[in-house]
């Protein structure tokens, strides 16, 4: 860590990508529909779509903490990605439709003429995603957080639809009007595929989809140190919204007490849960050989 | 589940709701509709069509956006001798007319006359019939044809809707050049003097509220003349000319001023300000043309419609009138009969006036004249006198033109509950239940009953259905005196028998009313 500052930074990266969506949806969305360009009008749909997918994140965090009651025993992790799947279903058809539209504007010839303030409006963003991306990836380095790079990435990619919204704006300024509903299309296109991507995860882990494979494998590493185990039977895994459970069978000899099964059952669990950076959940059966 | 964590997500997505819908207005909105869009001027600029051109009337140029220079006079005669041309006069629709010929309101140009050999007469368009579609879009005015045609050619072929003796006929008309003895450059009518075809006027109160001006600065146009210069380079009623030549505007007789001393042909800079922005509109000063021959026109129904206004009686405006007070054809509005009481005597209006409209809301027949009268404290309305347009204006009761108040009535008074018998009430027909709403006579609209106790200084409010058996409800509430606008006579009568004494005819708020009642101000009816 270079500065005391940097951890800070860090546990920040969330709120000022929430303030920083927020911001750039109303800044957006201001000057689309002032400037009367379609492009940033879909950019700011763009951006609720991702401020939409950081507050279900925060939901999930909120919806896990809650325990499980008599009428739901494996807790309430799920509920998270059945919002999930609704909302991105509402956003998909929301992309669809700008699609659609846009492709009537330039079918039917209707020009569309923004004004230069929406190209300011387009530049704005392209800023404001650029710095947020720097800081994630800066804290992200600084405090050894490979998720939160990876994350920061990942939303680099909002920076490229505000570029061909801002040259569709351009474009539609040197005379070319279909230039602006094309970007509000590419813009649409970006959507589509966003919500796509979230509805497979979503469903992926209404499945109980296996966790990555290095996990399984950084499992069966730790618990290979666990004295008195003869071998691994079996690993299973899965999410159940933030919190991993995984089941696991181990072989062992068949001499051992009960009390020495006991001790082997918590050791596991031990070198499972030091292995994870995530709440986790463990259950362990024993199986003589 | 928390209550914030579901609001979170239903914000968003109800901002994408708009956000979309947003995108679809911005998709199909008209680019020169746009405030600050690149070309406006653009539109605006129109030059008339052959059809309009009288004899004796200087061909205008169409107002080119600012910029094109010197090259103006070339690109003008190349875009007249390709302007294309139907040979149809129009006139626009009125509503006696639009009975006539059982149209409903608002449709179709009449043709009132056909040129020899035009397109439109070798197409099969007749004298009398309605045109209704031009080239696929619905025509209600003269400009829309005009427009239409503008982006056309010589040699297109259009469709042409018209109605005729009740049916509905198509024609393709193929369009022509001009003929040229249509245009008439009139250089030698050099008798009448320079003229721009608008009506100006100065600015007071009441208009600077109804136009939502700042100040009062400049002339306001209160009327142009279809194809003068003034409409071809776009100028429009309400607009506020604020600079000549990049002289200050003070007054009505300045600019004329400045306009008499014109040469005709010459082109002059107006600065305009229209719905907040300043735009500078070039016009070339031409001559006033004659007088158009009149057009004969279809025997109308003859049926006066009454009705009273702030103190005078208007009738609807007959065909008949129109000839009588020369007006031109197909004219439309409100004709003022009688001026008999102040507000209206004291504010200038005078028999044989014809209102047009009232702040901006056209007034053809009573119907639309009585709602467009009855929304209006205060009203700029625009009149037709002689062969001038002037708008009048009506300040709200109790102010004069120049927006200051004429007296204070007695606030003082506080509401109770109805509470009996109380000796000597007052009972006011008013159109709300307060004491700022306005003396109402309508008994059709279930008028509020206000009593008022002057030794108390109290009001209370009966409920809006009292109204319908008035007689009982003051009798009741030992009435002896009602204030009210026009009531019919048969309540009067009604009123009288119980022995009320009668204030009608009250014009403005029920504050005024009590006012004038206290210092005597009120005349009973007899």
């Amino acid at each position: 860590m270079k500065y005391k500052a940097c951890e800070k930074c860090a546990r920040s990266v969330g709120k000022v990508n929430v303030a920083g969506n927020i911001l750039m949806i109303i800044v957006k969305g201001y000057m689309g529909v002032v400037g009367r360009s379609t492009g940033l009008i879909a950019d700011a749909i763009h951006s609720s779509a991702d401020l939409l997918a950081t507050i279900i994140m925060i939901i999930g965090l909120n919806i896990s903490d809650r325990e499980q009651d008599d009428q739901y025993p494996y807790g309430y992790g799920k509920a998270e990605y059945i919002v999930a799947i609704i909302i991105y279903i509402f956003l998909f058809i929301v992309g669809i439709y700008i699609i659609y539209h846009g492709l009537l504007v330039i079918i039917e010839g209707r020009e569309i003429r923004p004004c230069l303030s929406a190209a300011w409006g387009a530049i704005f963003s392209i800023a404001i995603n650029e710095l947020m991306f720097r800081q994630s990836v800066c804290a992200g380095t600084q405090i050894n957080s490979p998720s939160m790079v990876a994350k920061a990435w990942e939303s680099r990619s909002d920076v490229y639809s505000s570029v061909a919204v801002l040259i569709g704006i351009i474009g539609a300024k040197m005379g070319f009007h279909f230039m602006d509903p094309l970007a509000a299309i590419a813009v649409g296109g970006i959507i589509l595929k966003i919500c796509a991507e979230m509805v497979k995860e979503s469903a992926c882990q209404l499945m109980d989809q296996a966790p990555d494979e290095e996990i399984i494998d950084n499992i069966a590493k730790n618990l290979e140190k666990v004295n008195n185990i003869f071998g691994i039977k079996n690993i299973r895994g899965r999410e159940i919204g933030r919190i991993l459970e995984f089941d696991i069978s181990l072989n062992v000899p068949e001499y051992l007490t009960v009390s020495q099964g006991e001790q082997i059952k918590k050791d596991a669990i031990e070198a499972v849960r030091s292995s994870m950076d995530r709440k986790t959940v463990v259950y362990v059966k024993l199986f003589s050989v | 589940m928390n209550k914030s964590l579901i609001m979170g997500p239903v914000t968003v997505i109800i901002c994408v709701i708009i956000l979309a819908m947003m995108y679809e207005w911005v998709g199909n909105v008209n680019p020169n509709t746009l405030v600050g869009g690149e070309t406006p001027e653009l539109a605006l600029a129109q030059f008339p069509t052959n059809t309009e051109i009288q004899p004796g009337q200087l061909v205008n140029n169409p107002s080119f956006p600012i910029g094109i220079g010197n090259g103006q006079i070339q690109l003008i005669n190349q875009a007249q001798a390709q302007a294309p041309y139907l040979g149809v006069r129009v006139t626009e629709i009125n509503a006696a007319l639009a009975t006539e010929l059982k149209l409903p309101p608002k449709t179709g140009v009449y043709v009132s006359s056909v040129y020899p050999k035009s397109p439109a007469e070798k197409a099969g368009i007749q004298t009398g019939d309605a045109l209704l579609k031009c080239d696929h879009k619905p025509v209600n005015q003269r400009e829309l044809i005009n427009r239409i045609l503008q982006v056309k050619k010589a040699g297109d072929v259009i469709k042409i809707l018209v109605q005729r003796n009740g049916r509905k006929k198509s024609f393709h008309v193929k369009l022509e050049t001009a003929p040229a003895g249509l245009i008439q450059i009139a250089a030698t009518a050099v008798a009448t003097p320079v003229w721009m075809g608008a009506d100006i006027q100065n600015i007071d109160a009441v208009m600077k509220m109804q136009f939502k001006l700042k100040d009062k600065k400049g002339v306001i146009i209160s009327h142009v003349t279809p194809s003068s210069p003034a409409s071809v380079s776009g100028l429009k009623t309400g607009d506020v000319i604020r600079r000549f030549d990049g002289t200050r505007i003070r007054d009505v007789k300045q600019l004329q001023g400045f306009i008499l001393k014109g040469q005709p042909g010459q082109q002059v800079q107006l600065t305009v300000l229209r719905n907040d922005n300043f735009t500078t509109i070039p016009i070339v000063l031409g001559q006033k043309p004659s007088q158009p021959d009149k057009i004969p026109f279809l025997g109308p129904a003859d049926i006066a419609i009454e009705g009273t206004w702030i103190g005078m009686d208007v009738s609807e405006l007959s065909p008949n009138d129109v000839g009588a007070l020369g007006l031109p054809d197909g004219t439309t509005g409100i004709v003022v009969n009688d001026v008999e009481s102040p507000p209206a005597l004291t504010l200038g209006f005078q028999t044989g006036d014809v209102i047009t409209s009232i702040n901006g809301v056209p007034t053809p027949d009573m119907k639309r004249f009585v709602t467009a009268t009855k929304q209006q404290t205060s009203a700029v309305v625009d009149l037709i006198r002689g062969n001038k347009h002037l708008f009048m204006t009506v300040p709200p009761p109790g102010f004069t033109r120049q927006g200051t108040k004429i007296h204070t009535g007695n606030t003082n008074f506080k509401q109770v509950a109805n509470m009996q018998p109380i000796h000597h009430r007052v009972a006011i027909l008013s159109s709300g239940p307060q004491l700022n709403a306005t003396v109402s006579g309508n008994m059709n609209v279930n008028p509020f009953i206000i009593l008022v106790d002057f030794s108390s200084q109290s009001y209370a409010v009966l409920d809006q259905s009292a109204a319908n058996a008035l007689v009982q409800a003051l009798k009741q509430n030992n009435v002896s005196a009602l204030i009210c606008g026009n009531i019919s006579q048969a309540t009067v009568n009604a009123l009288k028998a119980n022995g009320l004494i009668i204030y009608s005819g009250v014009v403005g708020t029920n504050l005024d009313a009590i006012h004038l009642y206290e210092t005597s101000k009120l005349w009973a009816m007899n």
